[in-house]
């Protein structure tokens, strides 16, 4: 372990290596700070380039924007009070107030030490728990691993949606596009329609810039040319002094383990993270009556927690091979594309690549507080840029990016059509992820059930002999039905309650 | 949201049926393994329609099963009535919003066919002010400066630095 461990950072902390992803992160807090572009739409923009490079570099680049993003929200949620991304919006409740106080350049310090300071934590813990947690999945064969895939997903379905069915909907649909091409264990095409194009499959990376970036693109469109507000703060010195470091480190601490956990459980996310540590950290306060007004603590809580999630989405990932949200869905992506394919076996059979990972968490962290301590200034500038300009180089970016990776014109029609699709259904209240996750592990779900009924002479009891398998799918299907019946039972109990009364 | 709810399960079902019936002729293709390559698209098809069933019918009938529960509870839920009672616009096709939309499709159409015609950097000097110009952008140097440093760096990053050769049309 340690052998490979000092191999990985001799692998990351080559200047061509840290340069990436000093730009991954620099690029991650650009996206982040501008109020309309969300951090998946800057990861699906980025993956087709770091695609080009060769595999650790490109991976390292990713793992910048990954954690740059998150952190870039919460400058505009402090200055101009709309968080950048969803992960930031409680960082508003307490960042504004004190930035309208004349007191921004303490709440963009904080925010910074505090995402820095999670994001580093979650990092630790990841080298801690990744290497025990494969230790167990080491012992998974095909129907374990079927029955894992179809855990998570069902996990993300039911966490991402507003509307089960319709996340169902969308998870179905993303296996069928999955279908789509040449069947991998028997070699017999399917609804290729007769073009080679379609047989390699359905290309991953159209599919999610035209899911992602187009059709947010098309939708700033609808909405119109919006005008941001600009901060008239003047920011100075942005490094929080020790006083206030030592006042909210209990809170980065607490809300660090909370972002770590919430981030390792599949279907989380940020935004999840920042509300459960913003509400911990008022309920343990003296005061919660303050929260609201300015208080420092309000800063650190969601960003420490925001930012922890990149550290607890790997877990899963590199362990199980399970993504925990569309953005480590995107990271899944990538590695496959590079040749690694997440799971148990990678810490016996590639264990630098997962260090490699690790430590490029670690110094991505590290350049996102550097380049968030010395260029907040600029940042808070860039987020005044207008939809007018930005959507069409978005457009642009969306062309090149997808025409980059395998330089077919085909490529750019199919990100077209899945974008227009994508704008509707989302209006519809279809969610998204479902289909990008399906789409990505559609392959390896019939993959492992193929596998399993061989295993078995095509005898779908295999799976009640398979304790974990079981388990997992009886988790899986709990997950669904389980939240549906319990609004159920809340809204009868409210009803014979009104009817009391 | 009823009528398209309608709409897409009516279509997904349809989808499915058609994809079940095409699957079905890919295991008369293979046999003596387990599982076909066509049996996992056939369980897929089989739960979409399901799913879409529930969806159309809940579209379909879930008024009704909504104000027979209300009548026999005589509890009237005020904030859910009146949600209900709202015509819901999600898509206003007339707005201004999406008439834009339909500008910008036409606009992507033009796109594609300069890009078959005439390659990236034509396709994109047209698709780019266009795009402006949908937002309601007039001045035309903030147009072309936008227009010509977006190019100059994907030129330069793209070309340049990672050499990757982009779009050449049919003429140029």
């Amino acid at each position: 372990m340690l052998s490979s461990l000092l191999s990985a950072i001799s692998t990351v902390f080559t200047p061509f290596n840290l340069l990436l992803t000093f730009v991954g992160a620099f690029f991650g807090v650009f996206i982040g700070a501008m109020p309309g572009l969300t951090s998946i739409m800057g990861l699906s923009l980025l993956l087709p380039l770091t695609l080009t490079f060769e595999g650790n570099s490109g991976i390292l680049m990713l793992l910048g924007v990954f954690c740059g993003f998150i952190y870039g929200g919460s400058i505009t949620a402090i200055l101009i009070k709309t968080p950048g991304t969803a992960n930031s919006a409680a960082t508003v409740l307490d960042g504004y107030p004190l930035a309208q106080k004349g007191e921004a350049a303490k709440a963009l310090g904080v925010s910074t030490f505090a995402s820095t300071f999670g994001g580093i934590f979650s990092a630790i813990m990841l080298l801690w728990t990744a290497p025990l947690l494969s230790k167990v999945a080491l012992s998974f064969t095909s129907p374990e691993y079927f029955a894992l895939a179809v855990f998570g997903i069902s996990m993300v379905t039911s966490l991402s949606s507003k509307n089960i069915l319709k996340g169902l909907i969308s998870a179905v649909i993303g296996l069928m596009l999955a279908t789509v091409g040449m069947d991998s264990l028997t070699g017999a095409k399917r609804f290729t329609f007769d073009s080679t194009y379609l047989l390699g499959g359905i290309a991953m990376v159209p599919v999610l810039i035209g899911l992602y970036a187009f059709s947010q693109g098309l939708s700033n469109i609808v909405e119109g040319n919006k005008v941001p507000v600009k901060s008239k703060e003047k920011i100075k010195h942005t490094f929080p002094t020790p006083k206030i470091i030592k006042k909210i480190m209990p809170t980065v601490l607490r809300s660090g383990i909370i972002g770590t956990v919430i981030g390792a459980i599949p279907g989380t996310g940020g935004d999840i993270a920042c509300w459960t540590a913003y509400n911990e950290t008022k309920r343990w306060d003296k005061h919660p009556e303050e929260f609201g007004t300015g208080r420092v603590e309000g800063v650190a809580a969601p960003e420490a927690a925001n930012n922890a999630i990149s550290g607890g989405a790997l877990i899963p990932l590199l362990t199980l091979g399970i993504p925990g949200d569309a953005g480590t869905a995107i990271m899944l992506g990538a590695l496959m594309m590079q040749g690694i394919v997440p799971g148990p076996l990678l810490f016996t059979s590639e264990q630098e690549k997962v260090y490699i990972i690790i430590v490029g968490l670690f110094v991505a962290n590290i350049f996102m507080g550097i380049i968030g301590f010395s260029g907040i200034r600029l940042f808070a500038k860039i987020s005044a840029v207008s939809t007018r300009f930005l959507t069409p180089i978005v457009f642009v970016f969306c062309i090149v990016g997808t025409y980059a990776l395998n330089s077919n014109v085909n490529d750019i029609f199919l990100m077209f059509i899945v974008g227009i699709l994508a704008y509707f259904l989302q209006k519809l209240d279809f969610p998204m992820p479902p289909i990008v996750l399906r789409l990505i592990l559609g392959s390896t779900l019939e993959k492992n059930l193929q596998r399993t009924l061989i295993l078995s002479d095509g005898d779908f009891s295999i799976f009640l002999q398979r304790p974990i398998a079981l388990c997992l799918l009886i988790a899986a299907f709990a997950s669904i039905f389980v939240p549906p019946v319990i609004n159920l039972v809340k809204k009868r109990r409210a009803k014979k309650a009104a009817v009391a009364e | 949201m009823k009528k398209y709810d309608i709409g897409v399960s009516i279509v997904l079902i349809l989808i499915s049926i058609y994809m079940m019936v095409t699957a079905s002729g890919y295991n008369e293709a293979v046999s003596g393994t387990a599982m076909g390559p066509g049996v996992w698209v056939i369980i897929l098809c089989v739960i979409m329609i399901i799913l879409s069933a529930i969806l159309l019918l809940r579209a379909l009938f879930g008024d009704k099963l909504k104000s027979m529960m209300q009548k026999k509870s005589e509890a009237a839920e005020a904030p859910e009535a009146t949600a209900e009672a709202v015509p819901e616009k999600i898509f206003d096709f007339k707005s201004p919003g999406m008439k834009r939309l339909y500008i910008t499709f036409g606009v992507l159409a033009v796109f594609v066919l300069l890009l078959e015609l005439f390659g990236f950097y034509i396709a994109v000097a047209f698709l780019l002010p266009a795009i402006m110009a949908i937002f309601g952008e007039r001045r035309w140097w903030m147009m072309l400066a936008v227009t010509a440093g977006a190019l100059l760096f994907i030129y330069v990053v793209f070309v340049l630095f990672l050499s990757i050769r982009l779009p050449q049309g049919i003429i140029f």
